[in-house]
């Protein structure tokens, strides 16, 4: 098990090199010139052509991206060109937003998601699955901006229940979290219920209500474990797509985190920022895969089983 | 089950960590009295860092103008008062400035304002490439004793006070500056009316009062600006109370926003101007006749009904009307569809022409520009709309030249003709987003050469009358319009007005 994490750890290496030569030509590449963009009209061409010298973006293309590698990999992310300031102390202050953010969208799309599919599997064709359903298909139709607009409109401006803006207190966390949680909660219920009506459908379900189990012991110990192997799978995934979700949501709702960041450095061909942003990003949702292949062999025991053989 | 509890329980104490994040309390925002003592101002995207010498977009401006003092103050009227400097007085020659300054000042840090500092700060500013355009007619500055600084320039140079007015020239501590080096613009010290507390990316920069300030303490304690980058947010958080001024609302707020009676809503023409480029060099608007053509075929009125939804004035000559040298009553060629018609035919178009009509993206060109697309294919001119990503637009269009006809605004950053005109419209500008036309009209360079150094202020109001005379009638560009810059306030406070250079000073405002 361990060699095979081993193993994993060892192969992001290549896929976040790869990612970082993908991102860096796309900025460099692409036309635009940051120099003007932060002198602003009127600059003067020497004015320009100074600045360029100094910020060594006259090298040629693969000169920047070896320079920019050789000092990432010593941990030296560079300086912002808008902001001149460590692009990894603006990672470290804007991340734990994003964090928040995202884990209590996994997690209320995990907890509502994962019971309302399993009644949804075992009332099958009931108001209750019908109208669960139609949820979800409303849920993950609706644009994460959108939602979050009616929201602040419902609890903040209209109830006064909760604030539009920021992240002072948790409470700010918890319109986005909800938003953030829409899209995936509904890919969620649906995976669940399909995967429930899957097994519950199997011998084995049948063995035990013969055995005389009770029905709740029959659905979350015996049934549900079974069926959450693909939706941890799915869960896994959201959480990279949560990631990028994030960088609307935070617009919306004034947050400073990873998303925000990412966006005005976009506009303004800040690459360093940009770059970091997006290799953080990636190698955070690399992670999150491998946990989650971890995870697996923790709730399939079968799976487990190949690892000790090996 | 043993592992469904490990599960539960790894997800509580992630949860419980990351609870912790955010823990801190916004500070209560009343002052003993019960009166409210602090201010949330909002505006629209981060500002850059907060070095004077090291920006030159209005954004950062508004937030300089709370930390930082210039030597002369520029009003939201447009007037110029005394500020760091007590009087100033230029050369006959109009080639040496000499400031008195003001006494007795203190920075934040303690220290005292000095000569030094002053001339220290116009030295780094002629030396930096982020203000070269307000700095670039400047020689040196020296501090001649400990209360006169005498700032030399190039040449003449009509506009010079409002370059000695801008927040790029605002003056900073020697000491500090040395002190912080690259630094500086995130640690602040100047001689403003409030101090910097700190700068939370992405969320706001926290101010408190200056109790020393020269002209006396700010009446409002303590003052956040917030970034909120969405402008139905930032208005709806207003709304709520959650912010209490935003700078630039949406002009889909602007009605309800005005109805509503707990907030104030301000708005003044803009010292912007949108005017339509063509490329004066290649391709068919190298032909005078087909230019003239583009300016009988806009019907300017139209334009900002579609274009800005009314919420704007038509401009005829090309500056904005709030920038000195505006010459009044000035009229540009009249809508006339005939007449360009018949210009295109002699220009050997009888049947109309297709041309490349490349814009930035953003909605604020996309509008005007569909209207005037609309207007042009009325005349016969096929407008092919094509929509850039902004840094795409400017090194496309603006850098390259590698288009036929845009739409674009100028903003006079200083409240002068010459600062919009000479950029635009001068042969030495040619290159790097400035003279993106290639113009190149010799009695047009004269003209603005006038305007630039004249010291007579009759003088360069008729250079001004000329210059729009030779856009009407050679039509390197055409005016068409500006917008208005907006303010948005609680009711509750005093003090907010619009101003024509957009820029707002919190120490002008109090709770009621």
């Amino acid at each position: 098990m361990l060699r095979y994490i081993a193993k994993r750890i060892l192969m992001m290496i290549p896929v976040i090199l790869g990612i970082s030569l993908i991102v860096f030509s796309i900025i460099e590449l692409s036309p635009g010139d940051p120099v003007s963009l932060m002198l602003g009209d009127g600059a003067s061409a020497q004015a320009v052509a100074e600045l360029r010298e100094q910020m060594g973006l006259n090298d040629n293309f693969f000169v920047r991206y070896a320079r920019y590698i050789g000092h990432a990999v010593t941990g030296d992310f560079g300086i912002s060109y808008r902001n001149k300031v460590q692009v990894v102390n603006e990672i470290a202050s804007r991340f734990p937003t994003t964090l928040t953010l995202t884990f209590w969208g996994v997690a209320i799309s995990v907890l509502i998601g994962i019971p309302v599919g399993v009644i949804s599997a075992i009332r099958q064709y009931t108001f209750i699955d019908a109208a669960s359903l139609f949820s979800a298909l409303i849920l993950t139709s609706m644009p994460a901006f959108w939602l979050g607009l009616l929201l602040i409109l419902l609890f903040s401006l209209k109830l006064g229940l909760l604030p539009a803006t920021g992240v002072a207190t948790m409470q700010h966390f918890l319109m986005p979290s909800v938003t953030l949680a829409a899209a995936s909660m509904a890919t969620i219920i649906r995976m669940t219920r399909s995967t429930m009506l899957e097994v519950i459908r199997q011998d084995y379900i049948r063995t035990a209500k013969a055995k005389g189990a009770s029905a709740f012991r029959i659905v979350y110990k015996h049934a549900l474990r079974n069926a959450l192997l693909p939706v941890v799978t799915v869960i896994g995934l959201n959480f990279g797509t949560q990631l990028g979700g994030a960088i609307v949501i935070e617009s919306v709702f004034a947050m400073p985190g990873i998303g925000t960041l990412m966006v005005a450095a976009v506009r303004t061909k800040d690459t360093p920022i940009v770059m970091a942003a997006v290799l953080f990003v990636a190698l955070l949702a690399s992670i999150t895969n491998l946990i989650v292949d971890v995870l697996y062999a923790y709730i399939d025991p079968r799976l487990k089983s190949q690892f000790v053989k090996k | 089950m043993k592992r469904f509890h490990l599960i539960v329980s790894c997800f509580l104490i992630v949860a419980f960590l990351l609870t912790g994040c955010g823990g801190n309390k916004p500070a209560a925002d009343k002052a003993p009295g019960g009166k409210k003592d602090s201010l949330n101002f909002a505006i629209l995207a981060e500002s850059k860092e907060l070095d004077p010498q090291k920006s030159s977009d209005t954004l950062t401006y508004v937030l300089l103008l709370q930390v930082f003092d210039t030597l002369i103050k520029q009003r939201p009227d447009g007037s110029l008062v005394p500020g760091l400097a007590e009087k100033w007085n230029i050369s006959p020659d109009g080639k040496e400035v000499t400031f008195t300054i003001r006494k007795g000042v203190k920075f934040h840090n303690g220290d005292i304002l000095t000569t030094k500092d002053v001339a220290y700060t116009l030295n780094r500013a002629i030396k930096s490439a982020y203000t070269s355009k307000f700095t670039s007619v400047m020689q040196s500055a020296e501090a001649v004793d400990d209360t006169t600084v005498k700032l030399k320039l190039k040449h003449a140079y009509g506009p010079i006070l409002f370059c000695v007015a801008n927040p790029s020239l605002a003056i900073v501590s020697q000491k500090a500056v040395e002190a912080a080096g690259d630094n500086f613009g995130k640690n602040p010290v100047g001689t403003g009316p409030y101090k910097f507390v700190k700068w939370v990316s992405g969320e706001k920069i926290d101010f408190t009062r200056f109790d020393d300030y020269y002209r006396g303490p700010a009446k409002i304690k303590d003052v956040a600006f917030r970034f909120i980058t969405d402008a139905t947010t930032a208005a709806i958080a207003l709304e709520k109370g959650e912010i209490d001024v935003l700078h630039n609302p949406s002009k889909s707020d602007r009605k309800a926003q005005m109805d509503n009676k707990n907030l104030q809503y301000h708005e003044i023409e803009s010292a912007y101007y949108y005017h339509i480029s063509m490329n004066n060099k290649t391709g068919p608007f190298a032909d005078k006749r087909v230019r003239q053509a583009v300016s009988y075929a806009i019907d300017r009125q139209n334009i900002v009904l579609g274009g800005l939804d009314g919420i704007g004035a038509p401009d005829e000559a090309p500056m904005p009307p709030s920038a000195f040298g505006y010459p009044k009553d000035f009229k540009n060629n009249p809508y006339d569809p005939e007449k360009a018609k018949k210009l295109l035919a002699e220009a050997g178009y009888p049947n109309g022409l297709t041309v490349k009509f490349k814009i930035n993206q953003a909605a604020m060109y996309a509008k005007p520009a569909e209207v005037i697309q609309e207007q042009l294919r009325k005349v016969g001119i096929n407008a092919e709309l094509e929509l850039m990503e902004r840094a795409t637009y400017l090194e496309e269009v603006t850098k390259k030249f590698n288009y036929d006809i845009s739409l674009y605004v100028i903003t006079a950053l200083l409240p002068d003709a010459d600062y919009v005109c000479y950029t635009r419209l001068h042969s030495s500008m040619l290159g790097n987003g400035n003279n993106f036309t290639e113009t190149n009209i010799p009695r047009l360079d004269a003209a603005l050469d006038k305007g630039r150094t004249s010291q007579s202020k009759d003088e360069r109001y008729a250079a001004y009358r000329e210059v729009s005379e030779i856009v009407k009638e050679e039509a390197p560009i055409i005016p068409v319009m500006t917008a208005k810059f907006a303010i948005v306030a609680n009711k509750a406070i005093k003090g907010v007005s619009s101003s024509t250079v957009d820029l707002h000073e919190v120490y002008d405002y109090s709770w009621e």
